[in-house]
């Protein structure tokens, strides 16, 4: 027992020295996530907020010299999400304004550019009071910025939609009220005005907090990088087989669980440092830097559990790995890969709901998306220990499984080998 | 550096009656080969021999040592240290061994007190004993006034003589070390030959293989000779010596010419001949046979004779009259 005890001891020692030693993988596991979850955070903040979105440029080319055109302006103007400039050339100029708007929006000058073409009003006009001869009205051309996101784009082509809308029904109510002076102009314009809105509710359990970046981008990173643990760790071992520390441990009576307890403790507390870090940020730098601040739900004890749930995965996976590779190339490049699918599966750099539904499916493979959806569940969704004990104990049972292989990998190398696995030593 | 090298602490009592190696028919087949690495090497190294283990490149020396640290395992036959098999007790029969690897076998972040800790405490060590030990090993090695230092920025040297001494910590009786000494100056190279015979002195077995022939003629008592997985032969350094008395080293006043070499090779009694600038070096059944008929041919064609040297003068001869001299894989 006592000689366990001071095998464990070296083990974790040589490991956790070896590792304070190493100033690129410091940074890589400590600061590199925490650095990516405040430029993403910050930079995804309006992600979380469509319609926050301002000042879209939209160009507004009036032909037939309308009132349309000034409708719909004060109209969007009201919501702050465009600045409207109208255009209204003369007449025989107005075939070559459509193209120069078109290539405008082109080159992202306009984000936005619509046309309304002569005689639009008049056309409306008779439309809804079938005076005169009806004639079909053609759609309106809009020309889009193709680098306008498509969050972007869809929200202000559903608002710009709103507006014609709103515009066609206040032509509607001014063309009865000049038929009929009887009406009530005000009472119908007051009638008309939209008293069935939407109010909502994105906080579910009560006190959950309101979803934002940082509660997506704060866990998603830091699971991110709790599994680039694998780089380090693979290469540490890589190292002691080419620096021969191996072989001088293989020839030594210390088993392979030992030295596998020796690599990952270390590495469990760097991670722990880490999602600290990356937590205490985004509740404590973020809001100094102008972002939202992270709330971590009101479950301490279920923060806990996934913290120690993704991290057995982590380390799991990465001892996994570890045992595999041969070659710092190895561990690097399938380190840095395996994690990044698992990451893109996992909805980590692409959120879930924008996938295609077999990929949606698809990300229940990937211990990323467990450890994501249990953060936000406790994030988000108020979740409890009851609440993400599916996701954790998911994480823990591929940890364990992931560690249980690299087990007798590493047995098995540890163990005099038999030379029909090996190479010629000479 | 100092001079001299602490006494050694322990004292382990050779048993006579059981050998600190027996190998019986071991051997040890790579797969993809058709020849076998160790094909069939039955040896028994006595308890407290200085023991070199020689030959060419890819002769099977590493895997023979190799199975000796139960490193790897043989294909066949039985290898035991001190009477144990590796399969009877693992930890009993690592115990019974320090390795010290070709490589330098550190942790380069490490400091040499570090490393020293972490392989002392891997065998179990710990409190006062591990902290003497670690006393004692740095008294060896000469590094108590760089014991604090990371073990990247020492010399070769100081690395050499660290990576032997983290193989003393849990005072193994039988020392296995496969060169050593590669790539150290004379001094460092002397200094671990003190420590080696210090230690052999106190009853340590040492195993010792080297490239470094002189070395392994000045520091081991008994040798063996290893060339394509087979032991070609073993004793003690002066019964190797006079057994390859065939030898025959012949340096001359000039180049030989090229016709000379064909009226050599062309001599009954030459069973291998090497020419090595003004140096030719021939074995023979029947050496003193081969030096009449060899004479008359020289001064034939005038060319003058420095030295003339009949039998073993070193190891090197030795082996080379045992190995040949075809450049091996």
């Amino acid at each position: 027992m006592a000689i366990r005890r001071q095998q464990i001891l070296a083990a974790i020692t040589k490991e956790f020295l070896a590792l304070i030693r190493d100033k690129e993988a410091i940074i890589m596991l400590i600061v590199m996530p925490a650095v990516f979850v405040l430029i993403m955070s910050l930079a995804l903040q309006n992600a979380f907020h469509v319609t926050s979105v301002k000042h879209l440029r939209l160009a507004i080319l009036d032909r037939g010299h309308g009132h349309l055109a000034s409708q719909v302006r004060d109209s969007l103007g009201r919501a702050h999400m465009f600045k409207v400039v109208i255009l209204r050339p003369p007449a025989e100029k107005a075939g070559g304004a459509m193209t120069r708007l078109r290539q405008e929006v082109a080159v992202g000058h306009y984000g936005l550019g619509l046309v309304l073409p002569p005689g639009l009003t008049g056309q409306l006009k008779r439309h809804l009071t079938g005076v005169g001869k009806h004639k079909l009205i053609a759609p309106l051309d809009l020309f889009v910025d193709p680098a306008l996101p498509a969050q972007v784009r869809g929200a202000a082509i559903a608002s710009l939609t709103q507006t014609l809308q709103a515009a066609q029904t206040a032509e509607l109510l001014g063309s009865l009220v000049q038929a009929d002076p009887k009406l009530n102009g005000e009472a119908i314009t007051r009638a008309l005005r939209p008293v069935l809105r939407l109010k909502t509710n994105t906080r579910l359990a009560p006190d959950a907090p309101v979803p934002t970046s940082v509660q997506q981008n704060a866990p998603a990173w830091a699971l991110l990088a709790m599994f680039f643990l694998v780089i380090p760790l693979s290469v540490t071992l890589v190292k002691e087989r080419q620096q021969g520390c191996l072989l001088r441990l293989r020839s030594l009576p210390v088993p392979a669980w030992v030295l596998l307890v020796g690599k990952a403790v270390p590495y469990f507390i760097l991670n722990s440092v880490q999602l600290v870090m990356v937590f205490w940020e985004g509740v404590y730098v973020l809001p100094l830097l102008g972002g939202t601040a992270l709330q971590l739900g009101h479950s301490p004890g279920a923060i806990v559990l996934m913290a120690v749930a993704a991290n057995s995965a982590a380390i799991g996976y990465g001892l996994l790995i570890a045992t595999i590779v041969r070659t710092q190339e190895q561990a690097t490049s399938f380190g840095a890969i395996s994690v990044l699918i698992m990451a893109a599966i996992g909805g980590v750099m692409v959120p879930k709901l924008v996938m295609p539904l077999p990929m949606q499916h698809f990300t229940r493979v990937s211990p990323l998306a467990w450890g994501l959806e249990g953060f936000q569940a406790i994030f988000v969704r108020g979740a409890t220990i009851s609440g993400i004990l599916p996701e954790a104990a998911h994480l823990f049972l591929f940890g364990a499984i992931c560690a249980f292989f690299a087990g007798i990998r590493f047995r098995q190398e540890l163990r005099p080998q038999d030379l029909r696995r090996i190479g010629k030593m000479g | 550096m100092p001079q001299s090298v602490p006494t050694v602490v322990s004292k382990h009592i050779p048993d006579p009656t059981i050998g600190a190696l027996e190998a019986v028919d071991v051997v040890a087949r790579y797969p993809g080969l058709s020849e076998p690495a160790v094909a069939g090497v039955t040896l028994t190294v006595a308890q407290g021999a200085l023991f070199g283990l020689l030959g060419p490149n890819g002769a099977g020396k590493t895997t023979l040592l190799s199975m000796a640290c139960a490193l790897i395992r043989p294909s066949s036959g039985s290898l035991r240290v001190l009477g144990l098999g590796w399969d009877s007790d693992p930890v009993l029969f690592k115990r019974s061994v320090g390795f010290v690897p070709q490589g330098i076998a550190l942790y380069p972040t490490l400091t040499a007190r570090e490393n020293l800790q972490v392989f002392g405490r891997m065998h179990g060590l710990g409190g006062t004993k591990l902290r003497a030990r670690i006393d004692y090993a740095l008294a060896v090695a000469d590094l108590r006034e760089i014991a604090d230092r990371r073990v990247q920025t020492h010399s070769g040297g100081v690395q050499r003589r660290l990576n032997l001494v983290c193989a003393l910590l849990h005072e193994p009786p039988v020392l296995i070390l496969d060169e050593p000494t590669v790539g150290i100056d004379p001094q460092s190279r002397n200094f671990i030959h003190n420590v080696l015979r210090e230690l052999n002195r106190s009853g340590t077995t040492i195993l010792y293989t080297s490239h470094q022939l002189d070395e392994v003629e000045d520091l081991c008592d008994t040798v063996a000779i290893m060339d394509r997985g087979r032991i070609v032969a073993h004793g003690s350094m002066a019964d190797v010596l006079s057994q390859h008395t065939g030898m025959l080293e012949l340096r001359l006043g000039d180049s030989p010419p090229e016709e000379l070499r064909a009226a050599l090779q062309a001599l009954p009694d030459m069973q291998a001949l090497q020419v090595e600038g003004r140096t030719i070096t021939m074995r023979s059944a029947r050496p003193f046979e081969l030096v009449a008929a060899l004479i008359p041919l020289l001064a034939a064609r005038g060319v003058a004779i420095l030295s003339l040297s009949v039998g073993a003068q070193n190891l090197e001869h030795a082996f080379l009259a045992i190995t040949g001299t075809r450049l091996r894989d």
